[in-house]
């Protein structure tokens, strides 16, 4: 990814948003994933980011229903994988 | 020519640089940005705004989006609403996201069957309405009788042989396409 220049858009927020509010049983595979694999799903991300992988902004979380003042909480978790603040932010841009 | 406004905010996030700048004003020209200056070079005669404690940065983007989904039980959504319904609601939705910051959007595909996500794009850049600007596939890629089909099946209690025709994408243009099934 390096090499290529290729972008990573982990899309990390989404698994935490239907872990936390259990809102759909279709869900719950995946929230099973999030709660099990977390953890080292961000220390992936975190790494591939030291490794120079550029990382990008993603949600995924769909439209109407959602509150826009959640699409934020990306970058709270691009930051608990290890990027700075500032890096984060550049991620959104 | 349009009006000059210099916006002057205690900071400044280009989206390049590793700190924030705090001696820089922003000239715009109408609607769009025509120069970063520091405070000291503002033109004489341009309308000031003082945005004092605030901090300015570039509108983000968002890389990975479905503004069709408008229900938080997706896959059963897919089925119970028109094109038309989950365009005008994305549309909505896409609006919100702009007022929050979201300048872009990229779309990963969506739960319609056909043109909601492109022609959500094509009024915003016909400027019929206001939104962010949207790129991306509006169909979703899957592979023929696969992902999809099978999910849709699942969460609607539909039986695989109620189903004559599965709903997949032409990988090339992106546009909706109906096989029929090759088995029954």
């Amino acid at each position: 990814m390096v090499e290529h220049g290729t972008y990573l858009v982990p899309t990390i927020y989404i698994g935490d948003y239907y872990a936390e509010t259990q809102k759909l049983r279709a869900q719950d595979k995946n929230d099973d994933y999030s709660r099990n694999y977390r953890d080292k799903f961000l220390t992936m991300v975190g790494k591939a980011h030291k490794a120079g992988v550029k990382i990008a902004v993603g949600l995924d979380l769909g439209g109407y229903n959602i509150d826009p003042k959640l699409f934020v909480k990306e970058f709270a978790v691009l930051i608990e994988a290890g990027l700075t603040p500032m890096e984060a932010i550049k991620a959104g841009h | 020519m349009n009006k000059l406004t210099a916006l002057i905010p205690d900071r400044v996030i280009d989206g390049i640089s590793s700190t924030a700048d705090e001696n820089v004003a922003i000239i715009v020209n109408g609607n769009s940005i025509s120069a970063l200056v520091r405070h000291e070079d503002i033109p004489s005669g341009v309308e000031q705004i003082d945005l004092s404690g605030m901090t300015l940065m570039p509108g983000m983007i968002n890389c990975h989006e479905h503004p069709l989904m408008y229900s938080d039980d997706y896959q059963s959504a897919y089925l119970h609403a028109s094109s038309a319904y989950k365009a005008l609601k994305g549309l909505a939705s896409l609006q919100r996201l702009l007022l929050h910051g979201w300048t872009g959007v990229r779309v990963l595909g969506d739960i319609d069957v056909y043109y909601g996500n492109q022609d959500i794009r094509k009024v915003i850049e016909e400027g019929v309405f206001t939104g962010p600007r949207i790129t991306g596939a509006g169909q979703q890629s899957m592979r023929p009788i696969a992902r999809g089909y099978r999910s849709l099946s699942t969460h609607t209690g539909l039986k695989a042989s109620n189903r004559r025709y599965v709903q997949a994408s032409d990988p090339l243009n992106m546009e909706p396409i109906w096989m029929k099934k090759p088995y029954s």
